[in-house]
């Protein structure tokens, strides 16, 4: 065979390798690609009105919190009308998910009003907490961890850091230093939910380092965010670097000094749960028990099963 | 009229003669004989036609239900064999038995030309000059968008059936068509409509459910109607002229309908069909170059280089009296007329994986 006729061959072989791959996403149906089109063009085309009651804050929403003042004063520029419309999209159960706009329904809610403005988008999941959490990422009262939850949850979704980086519109580097929340132990991060405002993501590491050489730290750390959470809004007590102040010179005792669960569960002979106890410190030294019981027990009774168990679980921080 | 031999109707429906013969005894086809010699069958283009739509029913390997499709021949350089392949793969599928549309978008009308049409004359030119009136092209697909408020011309004054109703149909271009450019522009500003039309036309005419293949051939370059036909198909079959493969243009028409696949939410295809290949050195490497570069996108049936080629696209006659008609059409024996024949089998195996096309 000749020389060319090799070659020709040989090309022939590469084509027909590289034309068999295994087949890409089948085609998608022209009446299902239709009904996509309608939808698209009638969010752009115009929005709809939409009762209150069936927009349901969206699963993936990473905002916690909605300061009381912050939605009144909202709800105070709204009276004259809406001027943007909420950006919601259908569920299956026929009510819709917003997409952004938490706060101005809540507004609306506050205000009585029955229906919003909306656009109904027709988007996948991805793109759905992707709308959510890039709204998000533009208001002012959002804080660094409530950002940082936003942004683990895309990328729980399977997006990398690049992409939510893209998606929201902030610096690779700064995504990943906020993310630097999820290095903190489960207590805070539990504490956390409750006050996630306390702390700037600047801090994350240098609370790391306080935590690093003790358990208990942790635990005072939860502590203290959780009781600030409770506190009053104008309260000046709480600081990180007070915290961290404490947790560094304190953190001998601290050690030494095992916090105890917050929580008792009191068990009778068979191991059934008959009692939980719940501890909560007002102040310093100042600790409210809460009991919780499936059924009524007399005085006699319950001093009887709390007694010895409260002695040995709590008996070193209660005192008598 | 022009007719075939058995052998060359065999060929041109990629069957056994066996197989013709006996559809056309079941069916009772009645197929001419020659006046002289051993008064040899001649098939007509008809007899072709209506022995591939009955092969479909006898054979049923091609499934009887296949969904509408749509393709779109586009690349954006001029001379790359947009029109050869859209207009072989209208006549092809239409052997095969599958009803097909073929859409011309090009305003030059080289799709309607080739399948035997002027587009030059329109029924009044033809009068005052004594043209025939049935290769005259009076209307075009913009007639049936209702544009601008315009009245919609109806689908059966516009559609031709340049091979009889049993072959491939008709929406033929002319020179005006480039008026619906200026008002997609236009309306491209206020709606994303605009790079719907041909997708709305093709749901929306009823004439056309019929059809289970629409083929647009697009003109060259990137227009908004060029876009309107890519937004409307399926599958963009992008033919890539060995001689100077326009590497830019197939880099810049895989990336705009990766763009049109994000915004819709669809799964347009993009298949690469090697055109004018040579047995150079150089023609070799361009080929293997471009076949790395899309792997899964290349059709392994590379159309060779034939003097044959450019002579479909031109007149026999001086007086330009004899119709042209696509390749296969005018010389089924070829080569050639194979390679389109395995690509438009590899087309159809792509749009209807389970549609029974041979792989």
């Amino acid at each position: 065979m000749s020389k060319k006729a090799d070659q020709i061959d040989a090309v022939r072989a590469l084509l027909a390798a590289n034309y068999a791959r295994p087949p890409a996403k089948p085609i998608v149906d022209m009446d299902e690609r239709g009904r996509i089109a309608e939808a698209q063009i009638a969010r752009k085309d115009g929005m709809v009105k939409i009762a209150l009651e069936l927009l349901d804050d969206s699963p993936h929403q990473n905002r916690v919190i909605y300061p009381e003042d912050e939605i009144d004063t909202l709800a105070d520029t709204m009276r004259t009308g809406q001027l943007s419309p909420l950006r919601v999209r259908q569920k299956d159960n026929g009510c819709f998910e917003v997409l952004a706009g938490h706060r101005r329904k809540r507004a609306a809610k506050k205000l009585q009003w029955l229906e919003v403005d909306c656009v109904v988008v027709v988007c996948t999941e991805l793109e759905a907490a992707r709308d959510v959490i890039a709204d998000n990422e533009s208001h002012k009262g959002v804080s660094d961890f409530e950002r940082a939850k936003g942004y683990q949850h895309l990328i729980d979704l399977g997006m990398s850091q690049a992409d939510v980086g893209r998606a929201v519109g902030v610096d690779r580097s700064l995504i990943s230093h906020r993310l630097r929340f999820f290095a903190l132990p489960a207590p805070i991060l539990a504490a956390l939910e409750l006050n996630p405002a306390c702390m700037s993501h600047r801090w994350v590491p240098k609370l790391l380092e306080a935590i690093a050489s003790n358990e208990g730290a942790a635990q005072v750390a939860a502590k203290r965010i959780e009781d600030a959470a409770c506190a009053a809004a104008d309260d000046s007590s709480w600081s990180m670097p007070a915290l961290l102040n404490e947790l560094t010179t304190k953190a001998v005792a601290a050690k030494a000094q095992t916090v105890k669960p917050v929580k008792l569960s009191i068990t009778n002979a068979e191991n059934k749960e008959i009692l939980t106890v719940q501890r909560d410190q007002k102040r310093q030294g100042v600790f409210e028990l809460r009991i919780i019981a499936p059924h009524r027990f007399s005085q006699d009774e319950l001093e009887q099963h709390l007694a010895q168990s409260l002695k040995d679980a709590w008996g070193d921080v209660l005192g008598d | 009229m022009k007719h075939y031999s058995l052998n060359q109707a065999s060929k041109l429906l990629n069957q056994s003669v066996r197989a013709i013969q006996a559809v056309s005894e079941e069916g009772g086809i009645e197929i001419a004989r020659a006046s002289t010699g051993q008064r040899a069958r001649q098939y007509t283009l008809d007899n072709i036609f209506d022995i591939g739509a009955r092969l479909r029913g006898r054979n049923k390997k091609i499934s009887a239900n296949l969904p509408r499709r749509a393709i779109t021949c586009h690349i954006p350089r001029g001379g790359s064999g947009k029109t050869l392949i859209a207009t072989n793969l209208a006549v092809l599928f239409a052997t095969m038995g599958v009803k097909t549309c073929i859409v011309d978008l090009d305003w030059q009308g080289s799709a309607s030309s080739l399948l035997g049409y002027d587009p030059d004359v329109d029924s009044t030119i033809a009068a005052a000059r004594n043209l025939p009136a049935d290769k005259a092209v009076d209307f075009h697909i913009g007639h049936m968008l209702g544009l601008q408020g315009s009245p919609k011309v109806p689908f059966d004054k516009v559609v031709k059936y340049p091979f009889g109703p049993k072959g491939p149909a008709l929406i033929p271009a002319d020179v005006t068509l480039n008026q619906i450019e200026a008002t997609l522009t236009v309306e491209r500003l206020n709606s994303d409509r605009a790079d719907l039309v041909f997708f709305d036309w093709m749901r929306n005419t009823p004439e056309l459910q019929q059809y289970e293949l629409v083929i647009f051939d697009s003109g060259p370059g990137f227009s908004r109607t060029v876009n309107a036909a890519l937004s409307a198909c399926d599958m963009v079959v992008a033919p890539a002229g060995l001689e100077s493969i326009s590497e830019k243009g197939l880099r810049m028409l895989v990336s705009q309908i990766d763009a049109i696949n994000e915004r819709q939410k669809s799964n347009i295809q993009v298949r690469i069909v090697p055109n004018g290949m040579v047995t150079t050195k150089r023609a070799l490497q361009e080929l293997a170059a471009i076949s790395i570069s899309y792997p899964g996108l290349v059709i392994p049936f590379p159309i060779r280089r034939s003097e044959d080629v450019p002579k479909a696209y031109t007149h026999e006659s001086e007086d330009r009296t004899d119709p042209l008609q696509p390749f296969a059409i005018k010389y089924p024996l070829s080569d050639v007329t194979q390679s389109l024949i395995n690509i438009a089998g590899t087309i159809g195996n792509e749009l209807w994986p389970e549609g029974g096309f041979a792989k």
